[in-house]
């Protein structure tokens, strides 16, 4: 039998292969991301623990770390495809005040640049960032994921395959192969993903990355999808590290979406202008679903 | 042959008749299978609150190395929220505690405890510009671990160094106010009344009558930020954080004064891919020259250079070059460089972070080198262990305690709400 289901979906995937075309599945769902962290406040959980396998499933295996951290950001450009962002912590109480400043190009040879606000000496201080063409990714505030798993706008760094659709979890999703083209090996840490696609929300609800030895890295798993301004979105998103056996979840509990700022609001000046910051943010968070 | 195997065989010849069988590896796997056994449903938690106002810090820290002993308990209280729109206040303030076998406190003749208020100011912010007034820090100038342009902050010198300055910098009060205009910003910072470094708690009556007899600070910032730079020109008119001995004709004796001079400096940073560039130069008029009473100008520049890994190993090394003052009276300052170095790095998602602090050079001669380790065990509970050595000559370093120690080991156990 198992060589009839080898057979069988063999089959399917050489139909399946045929029809959609993966670059164009990809756009669709990086154009849906990029949008959803257009003109966007959230206020999020970070938590971080080791984790071990039981018969219930994943536990972690110690009281996880929690940060909160609360973020705006906006897309740039033609296509959307710049970023700015601004994220401040909020808990632990030994980190709260920390902010740090983004703003990150399309463009490959153009630096991302970035401002750290160092509370403890109340000074705004730039940080060394790289180019988009050394810029390896590192950890996004201590956790398992890194600026990688985080960003958005690359689609035409990878080549993509769809391996098979079908049911998973009671939606209709296409699994998709995406490997990095050779511009993009050097910033990336994984030899290939693999992206489990809802066909009808265009977004990821399973994506798995492999190491450059082809070893499963990490897997990532995304729940509590929601609709927000006709966009699907993901609050929870779970990073699981098969690796170092840590896994890292990014909970969304408050957002709102599609609200402008001044574009002063994305400037050095919020890191420091506390009174500037807090008026600007006590207008949106009435808003927060 | 078993029904099961007939079938497989027959399939198999299916296949190959169809030249399916060259289809590619990947279709061994079935991408769409359940997976149960990696069912996660994240531990519940209490959702993001709003930003907490307060932050409560106690720690007990202790160094013990040849000649040296610190052993000290420290509370700390911050408060912090906007009022209303566009208003902004913050407390930052701490009680300190030396217990008889600190240094400071043999020094002193028994135990004592120190209270200050670091920061407490209100911040009011309008269209383009904020205000902040109260007592505040303002650090100026491009180079860590120098000092040349960042003249407006004293130190507090009863702080044990690690391996960051922060630790040693006292707020003074203030008025800060700051415009911005597209990649414009114009600072300006008034001082009615700058206060002196702190060496130590009893500093007896000279010391406050000289502070007490400061004039008032200003000074002058105007930066712009570029893709990948920023620049920024100075001018100030300020006192010495500490003073000097001068000759006194009249007694024939020496006595302490301070310098009052104008600051003209120029500040830039520039990104290079990963590296960061740092120039400070400054212009110190009036400089008063120690034992002779004599004032000159003086050149102060400092170079730095950051550079951060692709493994985030954050490096940064630097040199400060300026004109140290002569050691006996006749003597002449004669230029000279310090030298520093610091690496820091975090491990295990950030719960233990390692940094090194190094400083040589100068005329005299000093040195030190600090390894320390930060481990954060839980929210909130942290403990630091930092091994130091200095080396310096006997002139060198008389007004900070632990500059002419050798060894030493320094504990600290710290929690925070």
């Amino acid at each position: 039998m198992r060589v009839l289901s080898v057979l069988l979906f063999g089959i399917m995937t050489v139909t399946v292969n045929a029809q959609p075309d993966a670059r164009a599945i990809m756009e669709k769902v990086d154009e849906q991301q990029r949008l959803v962290a257009h003109q966007t406040l959230t206020r999020s959980r970070l938590s971080s623990c080791n984790f071990a396998r039981q018969q219930t499933g994943i536990v972690c295996t110690e009281e996880p770390r929690v940060k909160v951290l609360e973020s705006y950001s906006r897309q740039r450009g033609e296509q959307l495809k710049d970023s700015q962002s601004i994220s401040i912590v909020l808990e632990p109480a030994n980190e709260r005040g920390i902010g740090m400043l983004t703003y990150s190009y399309d463009e490959a040879e153009k630096d991302t640049e970035s401002w750290l606000y160092l509370s403890a000496l109340g000074k705004v201080k730039r940080m060394a960032a790289g180019s988009g063409d050394d810029q390896e990714p590192v950890s996004f505030f201590g956790s398992e994921f890194t600026t990688e798993d985080m960003e958005n706008g690359k689609t035409d760094e990878y080549s993509y395959q769809v391996l098979q659709s079908g049911p998973f979890k009671d939606r209709n999703v296409w699994v998709i192969e995406a490997k990095p083209l050779p511009v993009r090996i050097p910033k990336t840490r994984y030899s290939k993903l693999l992206l489990w696609i809802d066909q009808e929300r265009l977004l990821p609800l399973r994506m798995q990355a492999y190491d450059r030895r082809g070893n499963l890295y990490k897997r990532m798993q995304f729940d509590r999808i929601e609709q927000h301004n006709k966009l699907w979105l993901a609050r929870q998103v779970s990073l699981f590290n098969m690796q170092n056996q840590r896994l890292s979840t990014l909970h969304t509990d408050n957002i709102v979406q599609g609200v402008p700022v001044s574009s002063e609001f994305l400037t050095q000046r919020t890191l420091i202008d506390f009174a500037f910051r807090e008026s600007v943010l006590a207008e949106l968070r009435p808003h927060f679903e | 042959m078993s029904n099961s195997a007939v079938l497989q065989a027959y399939l198999l010849r299916v296949c190959f008749l169809l030249g399916l069988c060259f289809l590619p590896p990947v279709l061994a796997e079935d991408w769409l299978s359940s997976d149960e056994e990696f069912s996660f449903s994240p531990p519940l938690s209490a959702p993001a609150r709003a930003p907490r106002a307060s932050r409560t810090r106690f720690s007990q820290f202790a160094t013990q190395g040849d000649g040296l002993q610190r052993w000290r308990s420290e509370l700390s209280f911050e408060f912090e929220r906007a009022l209303k729109l566009g208003h902004y206040i913050r407390l930052d303030m701490k009680s300190r505690r030396f217990h008889a076998s600190d240094e400071l406190a043999e020094a002193a003749g028994g135990a004592y405890h120190e209270n200050e208020v670091e920061e407490l100011w209100w911040q009011w912010s309008g269209d383009s510009c904020f205000a902040k007034v109260g007592r505040q820090g303002v650090y100026w100038g491009a180079v860590d671990n120098s000092f040349a342009l960042d003249q407006l902050t004293p130190f507090d010198y009863t702080e044990a160094l690690l391996t960051s300055f922060t630790a040693l910098r006292a707020g003074q009060d203030a008025i800060n106010l700051r415009c911005y205009q597209n990649s414009w910003q114009v600072e300006v910072f008034v001082n009615p009344r700058p206060d002196l470094s702190t060496i130590t708690h009893q500093s007896g009556e000279d010391w406050e009558a000289l502070e007490d007899s400061l004039h008032e600070e200003w000074a002058v910032r105007l930066q712009w930020a570029e893709a990948g730079r920023d620049i920024a020109l100075i001018w100030a008119r300020v006192e010495d954080n500490l003073p000097t001995p001068v000759f006194n004709a009249q007694t024939t004796d020496f006595d302490l004064a301070v310098a009052r001079y104008d600051l003209l400096g120029l500040s830039l940073v520039q990104a290079i891919e990963r590296l960061l560039v740092q120039v400070d130069v400054a212009w110190h008029s009036d400089q008063l020259q120690a034992y002779t009473s004599q004032t000159q100008h003086e050149w102060q520049v400092a170079l730095g250079l950051e550079y951060t890994t692709s493994g985030n190993h954050r490096f940064n090394a630097g040199v400060w070059h300026y004109i140290a003052p002569p050691l006996n009276p006749g003597d002449n300052g004669e230029p000279t460089a310090l030298w520093s170095f610091s690496w820091g790095k975090g491990y295990f998602n950030d719960e233990l972070d390692l940094s090194i602090l190094g400083q040589w050079g100068g005329d005299p001669r000093q040195g030190m080198m600090t390894g320390l380790a930060d481990y954060v065990w839980t929210q909130h509970w942290s403990t630091r262990l930092a091994l130091s050595y200095s080396n310096a000559d006997e002139t060198a370093g008389g007004l900070v305690n632990s500059i002419k120690r050798e060894w030493s080991l320094s504990t600290e156990l710290e929690w925070v709400y």
